[in-house]
């Protein structure tokens, strides 16, 4: 296809569901089942995909992801208070909520290994160099800080320096993450699948690909609201490296139902 | 106390896994004859009724056994498997007058293959029980329950009879807490 004809056609959504988000959901549709509670975030964004069939995406490496985090997550509750027996039906329920929700979500294939394995090599120097400037930042901090009152009367410095370091802070609070974590190594994987789903995608038409997740290593670190972006180093640093868009699984929902989807 | 077809099973003698395996085995080679020969024989819920009653038994066994690292993968695997075979013994029982017949039989035949390969693999965890085997053994049985509800050979509306719901939303709640401080783990840890 020529790039003029894909400047043509019609922008295409896809939303690539990340294991937080298939993992929450699931836990979250299983409660449901038992008692009216309300949809988390996660839920938001998969009913309407579960309307729109073909826009949301996973891949493998996803689905066996939150199957093997669930089987953990129960062993792992080691509470004598909980029976065998809910354990297991807790167990039950989730797992056939995530087959339920996969079942409306487009199983994708990563068309080239080579490719993956390239864009793997890529996120994993990126989060390397997040990590490295984390690391920095708190020294670069306090130095900005110090440069941006050295000139104010004495007796402002004190305040002006306290709000300074704190919005410094505030906009670097997704980046100092990476100080004391890190983002593991099949979540490194599966970025790197969104990235090659990316590539796919808009070799066939133009496409705007979401990546949902509630991972803050990869979604933006949002305020008390839970809708305005408090700090989104990293969110940025993916979107110019692999074009994609990783957010919060509400707030893409909300996007997306602002848009004109046409149908897949 | 686990009851199966009226009776308090637990304190009936526990057959032995080859007796249980040849059961299961029976069972298959009288589906395979069924679908040859088009007709259902009903008598196939004699051998389903004994699976449930050693499944339900091992259920509760190991729900009471002491602690240990895979007793909860253990138990979970054969609940999974008395539903199964109860739910297949409903089938075949209520087959000819629900005309259930022959689809009951091609849909047994579907899961029956992964039904022997776990209780074979229940044999070998039970006189080797690693972590490792555990968890493989809980992916091989959440394989099969997706085949079976596939078939409709699981009821899993059954299952939350008569569960304590508040223990389970607890379970769901700590399930729910543990995900969102999940990805923040170092992958080191892992």
């Amino acid at each position: 296809m020529t790039p003029h004809r894909l400047m043509s056609l019609p922008m295409r959504h896809r939303a690539f569901i990340e294991s937080s988000v298939l993992m929450s959901g699931s836990i979250y549709a299983a409660k449901h089942g038992l008692q009216d509670t309300h949809f988390n975030e996660s839920m938001h964004l998969l009913g309407w995909l579960e309307t729109h069939i073909g826009i949301g995406v996973i891949t493998q490496t996803v689905k066996s992801e939150v199957s093997k985090r669930l089987r953990k997550r129960v062993l792992e509750l080691l509470d004598p208070r909980l029976a065998p027996r809910e354990k297991s039906v807790a167990l039950t329920q989730c797992e056939d909520r995530l087959h339920d929700i996969s079942k409306y979500l487009r199983l994708e294939a990563i068309p080239d290994y080579n490719r993956f394995r390239e864009r793997l090599v890529d996120v994993v120097i990126l989060y390397a160099q997040l990590k490295n400037r984390a690391s920095k930042r708190g020294r670069d901090i306090g130095q900005s800080v110090h440069e941006s009152i050295a000139n104010m009367p004495h007796y402002l410095r004190g305040v002006v320096s306290d709000i300074r370091r704190e919005q410094f802070w505030k906009e670097s609070a997704q980046l100092m993450r990476l100080r004391n974590k890190s983002l593991s190594r099949t979540d490194q994987e599966i970025l790197a699948e969104a990235a090659c789903l990316y590539e796919a995608y808009n070799r066939q038409e133009p496409t705007r690909l979401w990546v949902a997740s509630t991972d803050t290593l990869m979604a933006p670190v949002l305020n008390e609201d839970k809708q305005s972006v408090k700090s989104a180093t990293i969110t940025k640093a993916l979107n110019e490296r692999f074009q994609i868009n990783c957010d919060w699984p509400h707030r893409i929902a909300a996007e997306l139902q602002a848009t004109e989807v046409p149908d897949p | 106390m686990i009851v199966a077809n009226g009776l308090d099973v637990s304190c009936e003698r526990m057959p032995d896994f080859g007796t249980v395996l040849n059961e299961a085995t029976t069972v298959q080679s009288r589906l395979l004859s069924m679908q040859e020969s088009g007709q259902v024989d009903a008598t196939i819920t004699e051998n389903l009724d004994r699976l449930v009653s050693f499944a339900a038994r091992k259920e509760e066994w190991w729900a009471n056994a002491s602690p240990g690292p895979t007793n909860f993968s253990i138990y979970h695997s054969w609940r999974n498997l008395r539903l199964i075979f109860s739910k297949m013994q409903i089938r075949f029982a209520q087959a000819p007058v629900v005309h259930d017949n022959p689809v009951v039989v091609d849909e047994a035949r579907d899961i029956f293959p992964d039904i022997i390969i776990t209780i074979a693999t229940l044999a070998s965890i039970e006189n080797d029980p690693t972590k490792v085997n555990a968890n493989r053994l809980l992916e091989l049985v959440g394989n099969l329950r997706q085949s079976a509800r596939l078939v409709k050979m699981i009821d899993t509306q059954v299952e939350l009879e008569n569960i304590d719901r508040e223990s389970l939303t607890q379970v769901f709640d700590k399930l729910a807490a543990d995900d969102s401080a999940s990805p923040d783990e170092p992958a080191d840890a892992a």
